[in-house]
């Protein structure tokens, strides 16, 4: 017993107090640290424009495109030096994040001025509240007659427009002309001629067609030109038109002319078996022109609209450009516009691998309609249909392809498999 | 009075590490549980308001198409690959710990399915088990097992059964690893003398053998079963959950619902549901080795 009871404790407590003090250390260290790491994650973004910015009104535009970043870039650079008032900045932000980033952005009033988004977020971001409505200056901006009317309308939620199409897409039917030659004929044009060929056109080796059914937003979207073709709409899964355009799917895969194995094939796989001569036919997008070329330089294909019921449709993909809340809106929407005259968009669009949302760019530039594959694209684009617009598209999507799939599987019968679908979307609605 | 050991500055040198595990491990745990008890959803997240709606997330998550089959599938994946990956795991070990010519060699050759990333793995069997052209089906009908190609991804019978093929050929490797060492350290004189009393292999196997490697057992069947539990990669690749929701399980319902609809609350209560289960696994396993230890 040398120590009192109270020394002790003094030495206690001061170790208790050296103790607090090493954790406070430790923790300021590691805040310090995650702090460092956070901003480190913000440091990947890339700012653009090095001329000065001395008066000038500062918009700042996220995006997630790599490809074209740089041309985007050089674009900014040049709209920042043609006039005095309004400097653009570009930050990239991952694909990924850009919704997550969004909300934080918004929580904290940290917003972006411009933001570009799929086209189908364009509703949901709307409804979120981020973005600010634009209609009275797309409704008295001259230009907007010349834009195609889909990607026009995939930026309107609840009858106000959130945004402006960027690049469009749509899907189109790749046909092999080796094998359609062969066989002695022509590329199909009808729901009838789909099925008759798809029919010959398989063998032990080879199917005729291949379209993405597998369990994710491709399968809605290779799904939904022949439900448009048809008559029908996300709204009405329970009416016959949307009956018949799934009937023809099944109709398809029992009579052997699809193989089962598109309910697990994205539409890389179709590209991939397509290359390989596996599918003579295949539902798939422009982005995939280039791939083909490349796996399979000897092929020669062809590429023309998905055959039709009652008209000839497509399904919209691509980008919308979007004026955040809490902008400066007059000087977003002079750089929108901008960009969005036809100089400006034909050259980005190009970048992109995609096509402008403009049918005078379209009809005019030489780059789409003289490209003996690109070209095919054009009257596939008119025809193109939005999915939605609708803040719960992720859930109307996921009734349409469970719908699918239980048809497909003869879990459900089509219209069983519908009605039910139905019933999910209408519960949103 | 009891006496307190003046250790305090030992203590020091483990706080770097506590608040590691609190930052890293505790903090991203409790931030998700207050977030399942939350009504958090892109707009909530935009506005800031988040209020406190109860078990509000796990009633809807209740609700939520395919939550129920996600549970099951789970379960049956996870024990069905534990169960297959710990056996075969085993025979190889054993196969290996007979030091032939090359042994150690081709037991480096067969770590290779390990090393490769998961999404390779899953791209490599989604593409074996095409229904066509597939080389399961090829080589099951060039041998006259089936007669009609197998719908391995499209049949929603037979999907889960897929997945699990493929995750046991993942597994094998690391089950038959931690297996080898503990037979390697097993001491040699037990079976010496087990051979001069006259026990036979099988007689070695279940009353040598696999008694003194149950503490390795238990980790082995431990770790499987934890890493099999929060599969992810494998389905989302192979089959995206489908057909329907035969492939669904608790991670991709979680995915789905956070990153896909934004319902991040009803996301964090499948991610708690998970953790919750897991952790549960996790003290039987403890008490387990606690009751090996006391013996």
């Amino acid at each position: 017993m040398g120590e009192s009871l109270e020394y002790r404790n003094t030495k206690r407590n001061k170790g208790v107090l050296l103790l607090k003090k090493g954790l406070l250390l430790s923790f300021c260290l590691f805040v310090v640290l995650g702090l460092a790491a956070c901003s480190g994650g913000s440091s990947i973004t890339e700012e653009s424009g090095t001329g000065t910015t001395d008066g000038k009104q500062e918009i700042l535009l996220w995006h997630y495109y790599t490809g074209s970043e740089e041309y985007l870039n050089e674009l900014l650079d040049e709209f920042n030096q043609s006039q005095e008032d309004v400097h653009v900045k570009s930050e990239y932000v991952p694909f990924s994040d850009i919704k997550k980033q969004l909300s934080i952005g918004s929580a904290g009033g940290n917003l972006p001025d411009i933001i570009i988004s799929d086209t189908v977020d364009n509703a949901a971001l709307a409804s979120m509240g981020v973005l600010a409505d634009i209609t009275e200056k797309v409704e008295s901006w001259q230009e907007t007659e010349n834009f195609l009317q889909s990607p026009l309308q995939s930026t309107v939620y609840e009858e106000k427009h959130y945004g402006m199409p960027l690049t469009s897409n749509a899907l189109g039917l790749f046909y092999n002309k080796g094998i359609f030659e062969e066989a002695g004929i022509a590329p199909p044009e009808t729901w009838k001629e789909l099925k008759e060929a798809a029919a010959e056109l398989t063998t032990d080796e080879r199917k005729g067609l291949g379209i993405s059914a597998v369990k994710s937003e491709e399968a809605t979207f290779q799904f939904y030109p022949f439900l448009y073709s048809a008559g029908g709409d996300y709204q009405h899964l329970a009416s016959k038109e949307a009956n018949k355009a799934l009937s023809l799917i099944k109709d398809m895969l029992e009579a052997g002319s699809m193989s089962e194995d598109i309910l697990s094939s994205t539409q890389d796989d179709l590209a991939t078996k397509f290359s390989a001569e596996q599918l003579a036919m295949m539902v798939n997008g422009p982005w995939m022109i280039e791939r083909l070329k490349e796996a399979n330089p000897d092929m020669d294909f062809g590429i023309v609209p998905i055959p039709k019921d009652q008209k000839v449709s497509s399904v919209l993909g691509g980008d919308n450009i979007e004026i955040t809340k809490e902008a400066n809106v007059d000087a977003s929407w002079e750089f929108l516009t901008w960009l969005l005259a036809p100089e400006q968009i034909e050259g980005f669009t190009r970048s992109t691998g995609y096509f402008p949302p403009r049918q005078d760019v379209l009809n005019e530039s030489d780059y789409w309609k003289n490209d003996e594959y690109l070209k095919a694209f054009i009257p596939i684009m008119e025809a193109a249909e939005a999915r939605g617009p609708s803040p719960d598209w992720p859930k109307i999507s996921e009734a349409i392809q469970i719908a699918i799939q239980e048809s497909l599987t003869d879990s459900k019968s089509v219209e069983a498999a519908l009605e039910d679908a139905a019933a999910k979307v209408n519960e949103l609605e | 009075m009891k006496k307190f050991p003046n250790r305090w500055g030992e203590y020091l040198f483990i706080y770097p590490a506590v608040i590691f595990m609190l930052l890293l491990i505790g903090y991203p745990l409790i931030y998700n549980i207050i977030l399942s008890f939350q009504d958090v959803d892109l707009s909530s997240l935009a506005s800031g308001d988040k209020h406190f709606v109860g078990f509000d997330n796990y009633k809807a998550l209740a609700q939520e198409d395919g939550f129920g089959i996600s549970v099951w599938n789970t379960i049956v994946y996870t024990l069905g690959s534990v169960i297959f990956q710990v056996v075969i795991g085993f025979l190889l070990a054993m196969f290996f710990s007979m030091k032939f010519r090359l042994a150690s060699f081709l037991r480096g050759v067969v770590m290779i399915s390990w090393l490769i990333p998961l999404t390779i793995t899953a791209l490599l069997y989604k593409f074996m088990m095409g229904s066509g052209e597939g080389i399961f089906n090829q080589m099951l009908m060039s041998i006259g097992f089936i007669d009609d190609p197998i719908q391995w991804l499209s049949n929603p019978d037979i999907a889960l059964w897929s997945v699990i093929i493929a995750n046991i050929w993942v597994g094998i490797p690391f089950n038959m690893l931690l297996l080898s060492t503990g037979l390697s350290n097993l001491p040699e004189d037990v079976y010496e003398s087990a051979s001069l009393d006259g026990a036979n292999w099988f007689q070695k196997l279940t009353r040598i053998t696999i008694p003194l490697l149950r503490p390795v057992l238990l980790v082995v069947l431990m770790l499987g079963f934890i890493y099999t539990f929060k599969v992810f990669d494998l389905v989302f690749v192979m089959t995206g959950g489908g057909p329907i929701n035969s492939t669904e399980v608790l991670s991709t319902i979680a995915y789905r619902l956070s990153f896909n609809e934004f319902e991040f609350s009803i996301g964090a209560a499948a991610a708690n549901i998970l953790f919750f289960i897991l952790l549960i696994v996790s003290v039987i396993y403890l008490i387990m080795i606690n009751k090996d230890e006391e013996a």
